[in-house]
């Protein structure tokens, strides 16, 4: 018997046409999940379903910023492909203001994107006759909810809220036998770091390595599989004493 | 826009005062031009200009005019 049973479970993954929600949903297909994977990008996700393995899969174009749609999608996705057993919020967006740029707008479009999307999509799921006994939300956090960095207010708040939020929503959702983790990952060699670091070099004037990090993640930069493993064994049966928890998939960084 | 009114916006960025700077002006001469500095010009550019700036494009600049000859309004 494999640690890690996947077998006809029905996932949902948003932030899938890229990183690490993409490598979270190929990963789930070869284990035997049938994954709902979502993205604004319909190309993209294209991409994603045509490096899934397995049948029963299922694709939507979905901005989840668009908080007052996200409860008729996702019945409509219940309705068509059934209810689910696992959710994994990786849909998210980075910026680096500094704190004199920012604009309320500005503000409550980081913290829609990152933070009221994971929630609304929660409170969507969590309704009667959408889920499965035994559901596992992950939610992708950041060590930036942890680790200040200049330019970086709103993107750690975001990820302070979510899992705020996911330690209170494992209280109040275990009577549904709904169980509720989020993985923190460090830097993981996915787009939207290369943006980071591409910008963060030229701001340091050095080789794209951002500084005061260098050496604290002392495993090495993830790449996005090792965020994925990290959300699959989550998802999974194998952690189902395990709720309300942060998890860093961090190369050793929260240690130092 | 006229260039003096570009040239103000960048002193408004840069927290200068007014008439500090020309297109001439050699950027890593500014203290105040610091990364911090440069993710708010990005901002600027996009907002005002909606050119969107990449690390490469930064790097190039050399004189104030080089991301004023950016401006175009
Ligand atoms: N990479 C890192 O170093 C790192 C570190 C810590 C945490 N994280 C977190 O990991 C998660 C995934 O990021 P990644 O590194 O895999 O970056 P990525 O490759 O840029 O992926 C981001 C994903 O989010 C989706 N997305 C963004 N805005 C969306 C919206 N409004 N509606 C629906 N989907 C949206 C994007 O899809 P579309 O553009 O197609 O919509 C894309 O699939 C994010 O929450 C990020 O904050 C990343």
């Amino acid at each position: 018997m494999d640690f890690i049973q996947m077998n006809g479970k029905h996932i949902l993954v948003t932030g899938a046409t890229s990183g690490i929600g993409k490598s979270t949903a190929v990963l789930l297909s070869r284990l035997g999940a049938r994954v709902a994977i979502a993205g604004r990008r319909e190309e993209r996700l294209k991409e994603t379903l045509s490096a899934m393995e397995g049948e029963g899969h299922s694709m939507h174009v979905l901005d989840v910023s668009l908080l007052d749609e996200l409860e008729g999608r996702v019945k409509e996705m219940v309705a068509q492909y059934g209810k689910f057993d696992g959710y994994v919020h990786s849909a998210g967006t980075v910026n680096n203001l500094p704190l004199k740029n920012y604009t309320p707008a500005r503000l409550d479009q980081i913290m829609r994107t990152n933070f009221s999307s994971y929630f609304e999509m929660v409170r969507v799921l969590s309704k009667k006759g959408r889920f499965n006994e035994g559901m596992s939300i992950v939610g992708v956090s950041s060590i930036s909810a942890y680790v200040g960095a200049s330019a970086q207010a709103a993107y750690g708040a975001s990820k302070a809220a979510m899992n705020g939020a996911m330690r209170c929503l494992a209280r109040e959702l275990a009577e549904k036998g709904i169980r509720l983790n989020n993985v923190l990952p460090a830097g993981t060699n996915t787009e939207m770091y290369q943006e980071y670091l591409a910008l963060r070099g030229e701001m340091k004037g050095g080789d794209g390595t951002p500084a005061k990090s260098a050496g604290r993640n002392y495993l090495g930069m993830n790449e996005p599989e090792d965020v994925a493993n990290a959300i699959i064994f989550l998802l999974s049966p194998a952690s189902r004493q395990i709720t309300g928890v942060e998890l860093p998939v961090d190369g050793g960084y929260m240690s130092c | 826009m006229t260039e003096r009114e570009k040239l103000a916006l960048l002193e408004d960025m840069l927290e200068l005062d007014e008439g500090d700077l020309t297109v001439d002006t050699v950027l890593d001469d500014i203290d105040e031009y610091d990364s911090m500095a440069k993710l708010s010009l990005i901002v600027l550019m996009e907002d005002e200009f909606d050119v969107k700036l990449t690390a490469d494009v930064i790097r190039g600049f050399e004189t104030v005019g080089d991301i004023v000859a950016l401006m175009e309004k």
